[in-house]
């Protein structure tokens, strides 16, 4: 039996805004193993967001238990989020997030420096990262040099450059144009083949079966939950 | 940390304007302060030079307990009981400021000096820069009169001759050798050029001068001795005097204070007011920076995100803010440094009279000690704030696609809107307290002054009675020196007297009115007494009122006679016609007669001291009557006074060779230097409300700015609703006065009490002065309303389908 990386356990979310409260996760169970490739589906609005955030340790759940690596991060102190967050995350965002005014190097560079790693290792495992994702050349370039799927890139190449744990892609492809997505999900799936844990949220039923499994959420609750026969089709 | 700043720079270099406006926000505000401390740390901080152990020195005065707040210097007899038999004094000594003539150079030179007591230097803990201190012997009578020279006569007058130890100079027409050279910068008490031992047998000393004070008096502590001791003996003293001279030291009683104490406790109150504005200002500087961060952290805030995302704790987010405000505060500081250099010179400037040798401008390591921990302070004031709020991103939503960013929380507009109103209840603070102290100053520029200085030229020249013993001798110089003055072409008349009006040099003489009891002793009244001659009426333009002025019938041996003023007149002869009265100065009569003084005329108030709350009752006697060594000339003229200095110095050298004239200068210009302090502190903190208010609008102008572009797509709909121009500029402007209002209202209670601290340095006006408590927020309103309108119109050119679209 593999190992249980993440597991959830009647995880709620409630947002309160002006006396009204919105049920964004209504008790999510759900248990994600080392290794594995997992889609999160649903429809805009759906909550598949707040879960990823929950997951990341960027926001925290109203109730429920969440146990990472077999340890219970619901209630961590925000230095402590922070530390495992640096550690153990790597996040792929839809819009990239990287910082315009640090080159692609610095902005790989940037969670190891947090991690307080010597600058001669943080050299190695920038490079390394680049070079995973073929964009080791464009080092010195600031974000704004390069196209969306490359910039993509470079935030995929952040994600794995301190070996994290579990990487969360929140619709690593909403921003693309099909062919970088394509390219940045081909990327994924290697990173998957080589051992890599990755959850992914997307709307788009065509990337979601790159994942050998899908977790579908509806109104806040996993409705299916579906086990991809050829993941790599 | 190198990433830190290597990013901090970048990300400052990359924002000009916003880099710019924060750095010369902060050097105005760092300079501002620190230009200040020098001036607090030259004044009350800074070690005396060449005195040791400074605070063991005291300097000692002597009081009437019916006045305690107005003491003088001492007699020479009290001084040598003090000298006797305080024991927890080490030594002591007294001085008395001479005028010297220096003869041999190509016009006689006056020379500021004075008699020390010959172990003097011993007391301060000063030694020469060249040759040696006085002997004891050399006050004795008989021995063979020496002088110390300063290092600048040494420099100026000798050429820096390294010889001139043992050689005899020409001091009013003595020849006295030089013993020694003083350290260079060094003038006790304040500027003095030359130094003689105090003879022993100098009359001074005699018993019967014991009333006669004008002796300052410094003191060494005895090492574990306390001030408190030193009091304690002193009043001592002081009762057992009172016993045996009651008719001298009646209710007088010794004051001991530090030097610096003593030196600085008229400006000490000043200085720390002007300390407190500046630092106000600089809180003012603070609070702008911190504001145009609050701003940029908004606009920053996905990238705040984005680094917390990745693993930066919050201490890790807060110190990357934090070290952008240090690198701004540090280039801030650098600036303000250099400015300061400037600005110390330029205030400087202002000062027209001679600094005393112990006062240093020059920045020391406690200025720049003052300028670093600015610097610090300020980058964590104005960083702390803005970072802690960056740090508090909310990472899901800032994270999301689509989040707009920039927009700023409400807590951030909280901040910001609660910084302007903090920066404009400062400002009020300030522009109030300057509008008081221009408003006092006015009120003295103003105030009636008795005479007209204007077309008045003066100068001061005189025999030191060294030269010339006889009384009469120096009359006939005064007298020939007039008429020669009267010849020059132009001159409309000409007279001598002993003090100019408002040069706050004083002489105060106490009498008894003939046909009244006699006072007890230290009851006597007290009058401002001048020595005139009849020309000084004329010239002076001061107003007779009744009876005659003083006349060319006035000699040494006619009646003796006496004006009087016409406050004299109403608190000495309230009810009664003072024409004809005699008074009289003396203590007790001499051989069973007094000298009396008839009164014969009546003249106008000559204010003597300009800061004096009320009028002085003074008396004029003739100059004929009561000669002086030393007299102020003046000289009614046409067209520009100051032209007339040549011939006037020429008349005087007509009259006598080895005189020289000083002190020669436009009388105006003797009655503005009389207020410079007040000009110049009145200058001081308006320039600081000038730049707070400056400061101030620039805070509001940015709120309201920044709130503008974040409502920009509100605005747009409210635009496409059709809302009217003038209802967007109304709607800005009423939040732009919310702000403005409480400010104002906070800043007003804050000046009301702030005004309060000010009562002992105002003339003239209450410290709750109602046009300035009703002008300056009125001021500051306006101003503010300017800072916000401009926000407001810019709203009203906003295009519905660009705002629209900004969603």
């Amino acid at each position: 039996m593999s190992e249980s990386l993440i597991k959830l356990d009647a995880v709620t979310k409630v947002f309160l805004t002006d006396e009204v409260e919105t049920h964004a996760l209504s008790g999510i169970h759900m248990e994600i193993t080392k290794g594995e490739y997992v889609s999160i589906a649903g429809p805009s609005g759906c909550g598949k967001s707040t879960l990823l955030s929950i997951l990341g340790l960027l926001d925290s759940p109203t109730d429920g238990t969440y146990l990472l690596n077999g340890r219970p991060v619901q209630h961590l102190s925000l230095p402590e989020r922070a530390r495992i967050r640096n550690r153990e995350i790597g996040f792929i965002f839809q819009s990239f997030n990287l910082i315009g005014d640090l080159t692609v190097y610095e902005n790989v560079e940037l969670p190891l420096t947090y991690r307080g790693m010597p600058a001669s290792e943080r050299k190695a495992a920038v490079t390394e990262a680049l070079e995973k994702v073929g964009m080791g050349h464009r080092a010195k370039h600031l974000p704004s040099q390069l196209s969306g799927g490359q910039q993509q890139r470079v935030a995929v190449a952040r994600a794995l450059a301190g070996k994290p744990a579990v990487l969360l892609a929140d619709e690593p492809t909403g921003n693309l144009d099909s062919k970088n997505g394509d390219s940045v999900m081909t990327l994924l799936a290697e990173l998957h083949k080589q051992g890599a844990t990755i959850v992914m949220v997307t709307h788009d039923a065509r990337f979601a079966r790159h994942a050998a499994r899908t977790i579908h959420i509806f109104d806040g609750r996993v409705v299916q939950e579906q086990v991809e026969s050829d993941p790599t089709r | 940390m190198r990433s830190d700043l290597r990013f901090a720079f970048r990300q400052l270099v990359k924002a000009p304007g916003f880099t710019i406006i924060a750095i010369v926000a902060l050097a105005l505000g760092i300079a501002t302060a620190t230009t200040n401390f020098t001036f607090y740390n030259a004044l009350l901080v800074r070690p005396l030079p060449f005195i040791a152990d400074e605070d063991r020195l005291l300097n000692i005065r002597t009081y009437n307990l019916k006045l305690p707040k107005d003491d003088f210097e001492n007699s020479v007899p009290d001084f040598q009981d003090i000298r006797r038999t305080v024991t927890t004094l080490d030594n002591s000594l007294t001085l008395w400021n001479r005028t010297y003539i220096l003869a041999g150079t190509e016009r006689p030179d006056r020379v500021l000096g004075c008699w020390i007591t010959a172990d003097g230097f011993q007391t301060l803990g000063v030694r020469p820069a060249l040759g040696r201190l006085f002997r004891l012997d050399e006050s004795k009578p008989g021995a063979e009169p020496v002088a110390l020279l300063s290092h600048g006569l040494w420099q100026r007058a000798f050429g820096g001759n390294a010889d001139i130890v043992g050689q005899t100079v020409k001091l009013n027409n003595e020849s006295v050798t030089v013993v020694g050279v003083m350290p260079a910068g060094f003038g006790f008490p304040e500027n003095s050029q030359l130094w003689q031992p105090f003879p022993d047998h100098e009359p001074q000393q005699k018993e019967d001068m014991r009333g006669s004070h004008g002796w300052p008096v410094f003191a060494r502590m005895k090492p574990g001795a306390t001030i408190q001791q030193v009091q304690a003996e002193l009043d001592t003293l002081a009762a057992r005097l009172e016993r045996d001279y009651p008719k001298t030291n009646s209710g007088m009683r010794f004051r001991a204070l530090t030097v610096r104490e003593q030196a600085t406790r008229e400006e000490r109150l000043t200085l720390q007011l002007m300390l407190g504005a500046t630092l106000a200002v600089l809180l003012i500087a603070c609070g702008n920076v911190a504001n145009l961060l609050l701003a940029r952290a908004a606009g920053r805030s996905r990238e705040i995100a984005i680094r917390a995302a990745l693993g930066a704790g919050r201490g890790r987010i807060i110190r990357q803010m934090l070290t952008e405000s240090l690198m701004l505060a540090a280039a801030g500081g650098v600036c303000g440094w250099l400015l300061t250099y400037w600005e110390t010179d330029f205030i400087l400037g202002f000062i027209p009279v001679e600094i005393p040798f112990w006062i240093r401008f020059e920045p020391d390591w406690r200025v720049f000690a003052f300028a670093a921990a600015a610097t610090l302070a300020s980058s964590v004031l104005f960083g702390l704030f803005p970072a802690l709020q960056a740090a508090r991103t909310e990472l899901a939503v800032e994270l999301k696609d689509g989040a707009r960013g920039g927009t700023g929380s409400g807590r951030s507009h909280r901040l910001r809107s609660g910084l302007v109103v903090a920066q404009l209840a400062l400002t009020l603070v300030l522009l109030v307290v300057a509008g008081l102290m221009m408003r006092s100053f006015l009120h003295l520029q103003h105030t009636r002054t008795g005479f007209d200085p204007r077309g008045v030229f003066t100068f001061r020249t005189g025999i030191p009675p060294t030269i010339e013993k006889d009384e009469q001798v120096a009359l006939r110089f005064f007298e020939t020196a007039e008429q020669r003055l009267r010849e020059i072409p132009g001159v409309e008349s000409a007279g001598f007297l002993s003090y100019l009006p408002l040069s706050n040099n004083t002489n105060y003489g106490s009498f008894v009115i003939e046909g009244r009891p006699e006072p007890q002793p230290g009851d006597r009244p007290h009058a401002l007494a001048r020595a005139a001659s009849p020309g000084v009426f004329p010239t002076l333009r001061i107003p007779l009122l009744r009876g005659r002025l003083l006349d060319a019938r006035d000699r040494v041996d006619a009646p003796w006679v006496i004006l009087i003023s016409d406050t004299f007149a109403k608190k000495i002869f309230p009810n009664e016609d003072p024409l004809g009265r005699r008074l009289s100065f003396d203590h007790e009569a001499e051989g069973g007669k007094r000298k009396w003084f008839t009164i014969v005329g009546l003249v106008g108030d000559v204010t003597q001291r300009p800061t004096q709350r009320e009028r002085e009752p003074a008396v004029w006697v003739s100059s004929a009557q009561r000669p002086d060594n030393f007299m102020s000339a003046v000289m009614r003229v046409p067209g520009d006074p100051a032209s007339y200095q040549r011939a006037a110095q020429d008349a005087v050298l007509a009259a006598r060779a080895d005189i020289p004239i000083y002190y020669a200068m436009p009388m105006t210009k003797v009655a503005s230097d009389a207020m410079w302090s007040q000009r110049f502190f009145s200058g001081l903190f308006t320039s600081f409300a000038g730049i707070a208010l400056f400061l101030a609008a620039i805070g509001i102008y940015g709120v309201m700015a920044c709130s503008v572009s974040q409502r920009t797509q509100e605005i747009g709909v409210r635009m496409a609703l059709g809302a009217q121009p003038g209802a967007v500029v109304a709607m800005i402007l009423r939040q732009g006065l919310r702000l403005v209002g409480l400010g104002l209202a906070l800043g007003f209670v804050g000046a009301w009490f702030a005004a309060q601290l000010l009562t002992t340095v105002l003339y003239g006006i209450s410290p709750h002065d109602p046009p300035t408590f009703a002008l300056v927020p009125l001021l500051l309103a306006l101003v503010a309303l300017a800072a916000c309108y401009l926000p407001s119109r810019r709203a009203t050119l906003i295009d519905p389908i660009t705002a629209l679209r900004a969603e």
